[in-house]
């Protein structure tokens, strides 16, 4: 079906067309059409852009949010578009910059341990590239493997290091930036100290693409960890692993990964991806410690055994070799895979709650599930408070839809009364935006920040607000 | 035409069960080209969706879309929910076949056309005769094409050493039939050194996969019955040295279900596990000392058959296994149709080949034009062979041998 266009639309396809080149446009219904979503589930109404382009430099970004600011239409920037709330969908048409084509690591400087890379570069990607000269940079979302450096900074997203390294704004330094009127201009510095006025590079990272578009982004890097050690804790209750999760940092340990999963996640990975590293039990701790000796390693894993046991842990399993190891690597990510076979569609959560209170969080979901008649899987990146549940559930059923929408009012609610985040790493969208108490303070605030970088709010509209 | 494989419509829950969770894109090799969400297997599920919910019918465009896919079938592996993208994407192509372009219909004629091929065969043996295939690189693509004709291995009488006593069905292929009788001429040897039949009848068709992926399912359908009907109940074994005519003839059961390909299914065998299960001659007194690498094709059934053949071709020496798992980037009629990505996919593989390769084996026609491709790109030179090529040379190098030992006594 060829797309008729209006003689104003024929005006700005040839206009970006002259940009980025005729390839680089898509504008036909058929292309748009797989533009009209990201991993946000099935259940919403089709949300078309009117244009994708691909461009390959800051340059061609700038003359693309030029020609949407002289149209007043809606910049929607996109990497992978996996992200889980809607971030990258366009609302009300608009044009999406997708990110594909730029996805060049400039720069590793061994001199200064940074570097400096395109959005569009694969987290992956960029963490081979680094551990290749011996270097680190740790941010992990679990779909690395595909995860742009632009969506993560502009969900600010991690994973199961975080506990220990902290996220995505720990490791930036500067970032380039087209704002919405299409200059170009710097955050921050290429340096690792930097108090020269307010901390504007911090506020772009977490801000989904509505302060303006990342081209650029400078990170620091750190040295790479040489050894490493995986261990496994089982429990017959949630609140014991939590409680040992809990005691683990009081004894001042700082394990790379603290993840809790429970027992439908744990049967569910051992039915479609049996390995056998699991054991029957209520909840699991995958807990791994790294450092630069393999005598720092052995100290922390018998301390952590400790207090596992002391948690009353039914089993504790240390990997033995490197097989052992990556048979538990394995199964962990296998996770989301086998959530994914369970039924049609699987809509991973985000909450994050005070440490302390992981037990409730994780009994008030399956309170939820049972009051609604949904499945979930939970996993969590324990040491962070960090709790996602996948929903596993058929959204083409209009009761399931309508039960699901309570389940994660109530979800939400409850997070927020224990004095938790409604979301620690998925961000906003538009998916949670209607959690936001837009007359809070806080947000006042926010909202006036967002008016001085994007007064027509082109860039990336309906997402957060 | 009673077709029993599977309709469009009927892969609606698999289609609704992409989770969009995009990890496809993080092996589909077009993707990675190109960059496009629309060629991925997400992007092309979500149109898909839109056909079945009623948003968008099927046209020349979505036909387009959707023939943007080298049906390497990699994502299929690596996606959480298990969907088969390659078949689901050969399914709809089936519905729209009619939207395909005209000059696509043309090759896929021509490449049906026996009387055609022969004619073409004909030219290219007289070209080689006059010497006048140097000439072709003059031509763009010419190089590739002048690499895909030269022929590594010439046919030899040689001394039996084994009797097999098996009636083996061989598929040459429209390659080895009429353009490059190399591996016809190794296949031969190889039956001739171990005492076995060789049935290869003339005018056997095209074994279609190139029709099937492109949605042309008709003459996918007609072409395996015409060639089923040539094969003779008694033979043993059904061989075959490309991995896509051997997933084709896997399919025809799919399609037909027939007495026929019931009885067929077990004796369907590729040539590598045909050399690795058999009881082969090999040669002891040689040894073929340079690095061996592979290049495993997307259709080959069994992945580690290259490898296991090569197990028991103990005169190579050093082998190295295919890490990479990556599509060649010609799939069929692509290279002829995108050619700008297709190179660009195969110039990524070969510079992985070409890094510690003297000689690369493949075992599917379409691999050799692919890795060719890719190695023209770079501008090297690497010999390509299926591993029954390397068989045949040593047998020769073997015989070489003992005449050199009894001249020199
Ligand atoms: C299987 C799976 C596992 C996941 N695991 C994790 C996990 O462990 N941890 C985690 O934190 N998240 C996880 N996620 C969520 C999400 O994928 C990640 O947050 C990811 O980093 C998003 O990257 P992306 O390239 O897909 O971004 P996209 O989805 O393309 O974009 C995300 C947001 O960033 C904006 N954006 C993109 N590029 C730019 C740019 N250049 N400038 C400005 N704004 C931009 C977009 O407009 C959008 O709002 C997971 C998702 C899936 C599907
Ligand atoms: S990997 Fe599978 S489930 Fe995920 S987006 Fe691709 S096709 Fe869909
Ligand atoms: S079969 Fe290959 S080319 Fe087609 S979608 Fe899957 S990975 Fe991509």
């Amino acid at each position: 079906m060829v797309r008729t266009l209006s003689s104003k639309q024929n005006e700005i396809l040839s206009k970006l067309s002259s940009i980025v080149g005729k390839d680089n446009v898509l504008y036909e219904k058929e292309d748009l059409y797989c533009y009209s979503f990201d991993t946000m589930s099935h259940g919403y109404s089709v949300m078309m852009p009117d244009y994708v382009v691909l461009p390959s430099d800051a340059r061609q970004v700038s003359e693309i949010v030029k020609i949407a600011a002289y149209y007043k239409l809606p910049i929607i920037p996109r990497g992978a578009g996996t992200n889980h709330v809607g971030g990258c969908v366009a609302v009300d048409g608009g044009i999406i910059i997708h990110f594909s084509k730029m996805n060049k690591i400039l720069d590793i400087d061994i001199k200064n341990l940074t570097c400096r890379v395109q959005p569009g570069v694969i987290l992956q990607d960029l963490q081979t590239a680094v551990e290749n000269l011996g270097f680190f940079f740790p941010p992990d979302p679990s779909n690395l493997k595909v995860s742009t450096v632009g969506g993560a900074l502009a969900l600010s997203s991690s994973g199961p290091r975080h506990f220990k390294y902290g996220g995505m704004n720990e490791y930036t330094l500067d970032l380039e930036v087209v704002n919405a009127q299409g200059e170009i201009f710097h955050t921050g510095m290429a340096v690792k100290k930097n108090v020269s006025g307010y901390n504007l590079t911090n506020l772009f990272v977490g801000s989904e693409g509505t302060l303006g578009v990342v081209t650029e982004a400078t990170f620091r890097l750190i040295p790479k960890p040489m050894c490493r050690q995986i261990m496994l804790a089982f429990f017959d209750q949630v609140e014991r692993a939590s409680d040992a999760v809990r005691a683990v940092i009081q004894a001042k340990l700082t394990p790379s990964v603290l993840d809790l999963i429970d027992r439908n996640t744990i049967t569910t990975i051992e039915k479609f991806y049996p390995t056998g590293v699991f054991k029957e039990a209520e909840a699991c701790l995958i807990i791994e410690v790294d450092g630069s000796d393999e005598q720092e390693i052995t100290t922390q894993s018998s301390k952590i055994e400790k207090v596992c046991k002391l948690f009353c842990a039914t089993d504790f399993v240390l990997a033995k070799n490197k097989e052992e190891s990556e048979k538990i690597w394995f199964a962990r990510r296998s996770a989301f895979a086998a959530v994914a076979k369970l039924a049609p569609d699987v809509v991973t959560e985000d909450a994050v709650v005070p440490q302390d209170k992981i037990t409730d969080m994780v009994k008030k979901i399956k309170e939820l599930c049972e009051k609604y008649g949904i499945m979930a899987c939970i996993m969590g990146h324990a040491g962070d408070g960090n709790i996602h549940p996948n929903f596993s559930l058929d959204l083409r059923d209009e009761k399931q839809r309508e039960n699901f929408e309570k389940l994660k009012d109530e979800f939400f609610e409850y997070a927020s009364s224990l004095g938790g985040s409604i979301t620690g790493e998925h961000g906003i969208g538009m998916t949670k935006s209607k959690y936001l108490d837009k007359n809070a303070p806080v947000y006042r605030y926010m909202k006036q920040i967002k008016d001085v970088f994007d007064p027509e709010n082109i860039l990336n509209p309906h997402k957060i607000w | 035409m009673v077709n029993v494989m599977k309709k469009f419509e009927e892969y609606k829950e698999e289609i609704y069960s992409c989770s969009r969770c995009g990890l496809c894109q993080g092996i589909c090799p077009l993707y990675k080209t190109t960059g496009l969400e629309t060629v991925v297997s997400r992007g092309q599920f979500s149109l898909l969706n839109g056909i079945l919910n009623g948003d968008m019918t099927f046209n020349k465009k979505v036909y387009k879309n959707l023939d943007m896919c080298l049906h390497c079938d990699a994502c299929k592996s690596y996606c959480p929910s298990d969907i088969d993208a390659e078949k689901i994407i050969t399914s709809a192509k089936i519905e729209c076949y009619k939207y395909a372009p005209l000059s696509k219909k043309f090759k896929l004629f021509l490449l049906n056309s026996n009387i055609f091929l022969k004619t073409a065969g004909r030219c290219v043996d007289i070209f080689r005769f006059l010497g006048l295939h140097n000439l072709l690189p003059v031509f763009h693509f010419g190089s590739v094409v002048k690499r895909f004709l030269e022929e590594n291995v010439r046919y030899r009488k040689l001394k039996p050493a084994r009797q097999l006593g098996l009636k083996v069905f061989y598929f040459p292929g429209c390659v080895n039939t009429y353009f490059n009788k190399s591996i016809l001429n190794s296949m031969r040897m190889l039956a001739e050194k171990n005492g076995f039949e060789l049935v290869i009848p003339d005018g056997l068709h095209c074994c279609s996969v190139a029709h099937l992926s492109a949605g042309d399912f008709e003459t996918f359908y007609r072409n395996a019955v015409l060639n089923l009907d040539m094969i003779p109940d008694d033979v043993d074994y059904v061989v075959f040295d490309c991995a896509s005519c051997h997933k084709a003839f896997e399919l025809y059961d799919d399609i037909l279900n027939s007495k026929k390909t019931k009885n067929l299914k077990d004796k369907l065998i590729h040539l590598n596990n045909f050399i690795e299960k058999q009881d082969i001659y090999i040669p002891e007194r040689v040894k073929f000392e340079k690095i061996v690498c592979e290049h495993i094709p997307c259709h080959l059934k069994d992945k580690e058959s290259i490898w296991k053949a090569v197990k028991k071709m103990a005169f190579i020496d050093n082998f190295q296994k295919d890490e990479t798992n990556q599509c060649c980037g010609a799939a069929g009629l692509f290279c002829f149709e995108h050619g700008k990505i297709s190179r660009e996919i195969s110039k990524s593989k070969s510079s992985k080949l070409e890094e510690k390769a003297d000689v690369i084996l493949t075992s599917c026609s379409s691999c050799t034009m692919g890795i060719l491709q890719g190695l023209s790109e770079n501008g090297k030179h690497i010999k390509i062979y299926n591993p029954v090529e390397l068989l045949a040379e040593q047998y020769i190098e073997e015989e070489n041998l003992s005449k050199q030992c009894h001249t020199e006594s």
